[in-house]
C-alpha cells in the first residue's frame, strides 16, 4: 500500500500546476471567440501559449495538444519515484500504437503514421516488433497481445477483431496494474470507467444490430457490473436497462444520458455525462492536500482539458454552432 | 455557297431527289431532337432533385463525422478507419435512350458484413452514426453519378442533332432549292433562246 507521504513532493508541485488548468471562464471565452485567430489569442494567455505559438497552422492543433500532454506527463514523472501511476494513464497510448503497428503490417505499410508519442514504449521498438524482429524491446505482455491480435486477424480477416482484442488486453493490464499499485482510488476510477464504457458499448451494439458474440468480445474486464448483466439486457429494450441501473451509482448518467440517446439518437449527452462522472471521482484530488489522488486527479484533469480543447478547436475550425459545441463540453476540474 | 451544277435535265432530277431526301431527313432529325429534349428535361429534373437530396444529406453526414472527430484524438480516428471492412463492387452496364448509350451502375454490397472496423473502448459512439449515414449515402451518390453522366451524354447528343437539323434547314435545303431554281431558269432560258433562234431562222428562210 502506498502511503500518502510518498507523494508529498509531487503533490506540492501539482498544487501549483492545478491553478494553471483552464478555468470555466477561459473556456467560455474560447467558445465565444468569433474565429480561430480569436481562439489562439485567448489561448496565448494560458499555459498552452508555447505549444500553440510553435504551430505553423491552426489545423495542426493536435500536435500542440499532444506536446502539452507530454510536458505534463514528464513533469509528473520528474517529481515521482514510482512511475506506475503515470503508467496507468499512458498505457492506452502504447496500445493505440500497437493497433497502428498491427494494421500497418496488414496493409504492408513500412513507416506507420498516426503513432502517438505519449506512450512509454519507444515507437522505434514497436516498429521493429511490427517488422517481426525478435529483439524488439517491448514488454512481454504487449508482445503477447500483438501476436494474439495478429493470429486472430489471420483467422477472421476482420480488422475489428484486432481492436477488440487489444482493447481487452489493455484493460486486463490496467486491472493488473491497479492491483499492483493497490490503491482503492485508482481501482474505483478504473472500475467506473469500465462500467460506463461497457454500458455504452452495449447500447452501441444494439444500435448496430450486432450479435451476442460481438458483445461478449467487446465487454471490458475490470468493471463492477458483471458481463451476465449486459448479456441479459442485450435482448431487452433499452428502457429496461435504464430502469435496471436506476439504483446504481451511475443512475444520473444513465437516466439523463441514455434517455437522451434513445429519444434523439445522439450519444453526445451520455458521453459528456460519463466523462463528468469520472471527473467527479478524480476531483477528490483537489480536496486532498497530498496523496495519490492529487497526482492521478491532476493527470486525469489534464486529459479532460485536452478533450475540451479538442472539441472547441474542431468546432471552431469547422464553424460549428455554439450550442452544438456546448452540448459536448465537459465539466472542468478546478 | 452555291452548288456548282451543270444546268441539264439529268442534274435537275438528281438534285430534286436529293432535296426530297434532305427534307425527309430533316423531319426525322427534328422529331428526334424534340423527343431527346423532352427526355432530357425529365432527367434534368430528376437529377436536380437527387443532387439536392444528396448534398443535403452529405452536409449532415459530414457534420456528424466532424462531431465524432471532435470527441477523439486525430490519430485514434485514423487508426479506427485504417482498414475498412465493407466492400462495394460496381458493375457498369449500358442502356439506350434515343440511341444515346448511357451508363447504368449496378451496385452490389457485401451482405451481412460488419460495417464498423474499430473497437469500442477508445472510440466515440458518435462515430457509429457518422459511419452509418455515410455508408447509406454511397448508393445514392452512385445513382447521382449515373444520372449526371447520362444528362451530359444526352446534352452532347442534343447539340449534335441540333447542328445537323440546322445544317439541313438553313444550308443544304436552301442551297438545293436555289440550285434547282437556277437550273430550271437556265433550262427555260435555253428553251426560249432556241425558240427565238428558230423563229429568226424561219424568218430568214421566208425572205429568200
Amino acid at each position: 500500500m502506498l502511503r500518502d507521504e510518498e507523494f508529498l513532493y509531487a503533490s506540492g508541485r501539482i498544487k501549483v500546476l492545478e491553478n494553471r488548468l483552464l478555468s470555466r471562464s477561459v473556456i467560455e471565452r474560447v467558445l465565444e471567440a468569433e474565429n480561430t485567430e480569436a481562439v489562439l489569442r485567448v489561448l496565448s494567455e494560458t499555459d498552452y501559449a508555447p505549444e500553440f505559438e510553435e504551430l505553423e497552422s491552426v489545423y495542426d492543433f493536435e500536435k500542440a495538444l499532444e506536446n502539452s500532454m507530454r510536458k505534463t506527463l514528464n513533469t509528473v514523472k520528474e517529481s515521482l519515484k514510482d512511475h506506475r501511476i503515470v503508467r496507468f494513464f499512458t498505457l492506452k497510448y502504447d496500445y493505440h500504437n500497437l493497433k497502428v503497428i498491427a494494421k500497418s503490417r496488414i496493409l504492408g505499410v513500412d513507416a506507420p503514421e498516426n503513432l502517438s508519442n505519449l506512450g512509454d514504449v519507444p515507437v522505434d521498438e514497436l516498429i521493429k516488433l511490427g517488422k517481426g524482429e525478435g529483439d524488439a524491446a517491448v514488454p512481454e505482455t504487449m508482445k503477447a497481445a500483438f501476436e494474439g491480435a495478429m493470429r486472430l486477424f489471420e483467422e477472421t480477416r476482420d480488422p475489428q477483431q484486432i481492436d477488440l482484442f487489444l482493447d481487452r488486453a489493455l484493460y486486463e493490464e490496467l486491472v493488473e496494474l491497479t492491483k499492483k499499485i493497490g490503491h482503492e482510488f485508482l481501482k474505483d476510477y478504473l472500475a467506473a470507467s469500465v462500467d460506463l464504457i461497457n454500458i455504452k458499448t452495449m447500447v452501441r451494439l444494439k444500435y448496430m444490430e450486432s450479435d451476442f458474440r460481438t458483445l461478449e468480445k467487446s465487454l471490458l474486464p475490470g468493471g463492477t457490473i458483471e458481463p451476465a448483466f449486459f448479456e441479459k439486457y442485450f435482448q431487452e429494450p433499452l428502457q429496461s436497462l435504464v430502469e435496471a441501473l436506476s439504483s446504481s451509482r451511475y443512475s444520473g448518467v444513465v437516466k439523463e444520458g441514455l434517455e437522451n440517446w434513445i429519444s434523439t439518437g445522439s450519444p453526445a449527452a451520455y458521453e459528456k455525462l460519463s466523462d463528468d462522472f469520472l471527473l467527479g471521482i478524480l476531483k477528490k484530488g483537489i480536496y486532498k492536500p497530498f496523496g495519490l489522488e492529487t497526482v492521478a486527479g491532476y493527470i486525469g484533469a489534464k486529459e479532460n482539458e485536452i478533450k475540451i480543447l479538442r472539441v472547441l478547436m474542431v468546432g471552431k475550425i469547422n464553424g460549428i454552432s455554439e450550442d452544438v459545441i456546448r452540448e459536448r463540453l465537459r465539466d472542468v476540474y478546478v | 455557297m452555291e452548288i456548282r451544277a451543270n444546268p441539264n435535265r439529268m442534274e435537275l432530277s438528281r438534285l430534286k431527289r436529293r432535296l426530297v431526301t434532305a427534307k425527309r431527313g430533316h423531319k426525322l432529325l427534328k422529331d428526334k431532337q424534340d423527343e431527346l429534349i423532352k427526355k432530357f428535361i425529365d432527367m434534368v429534373k430528376q437529377n436536380k432533385a437527387l443532387r439536392e437530396e444528396v448534398e443535403r444529406e452529405l452536409v449532415a453526414a459530414f457534420q456528424s463525422f466532424t462531431m465524432a472527430r471532435s470527441q477523439m484524438p486525430a490519430n485514434v480516428v485514423e487508426e479506427s478507419l485504417m482498414i475498412p471492412t465493407a466492400k462495394v463492387s460496381i458493375d457498369i452496364k449500358k442502356s439506350n435512350i434515343m440511341s444515346v448509350n448511357v451508363p447504368r451502375i449496378e451496385i452490389s454490397m457485401e451482405e451481412g458484413k460488419n460495417l464498423y472496423p474499430y473497437g469500442f473502448a477508445g472510440t466515440s459512439a458518435e462515430m457509429d452514426s457518422a459511419i452509418r449515414t455515410l455508408s447509406a449515402m454511397l448508393p445514392k451518390m452512385l445513382k447521382l453519378a449515373e444520372f449526371e453522366k447520362a444528362c451530359q451524354l444526352m446534352a452532347d447528343e442534343i447539340e449534335k442533332t441540333r447542328r445537323r437539323v440546322n445544317a439541313l434547314e438553313y444550308v443544304l435545303i436552301p442551297q438545293l432549292e436555289n440550285t434547282i431554281k437556277y437550273i430550271t431558269m437556265k433550262l427555260d432560258e435555253n428553251e426560249r433562246s432556241s425558240r427565238t433562234r428558230l423563229m429568226k431562222i424561219k424568218e430568214m428562210v421566208m425572205q429568200e
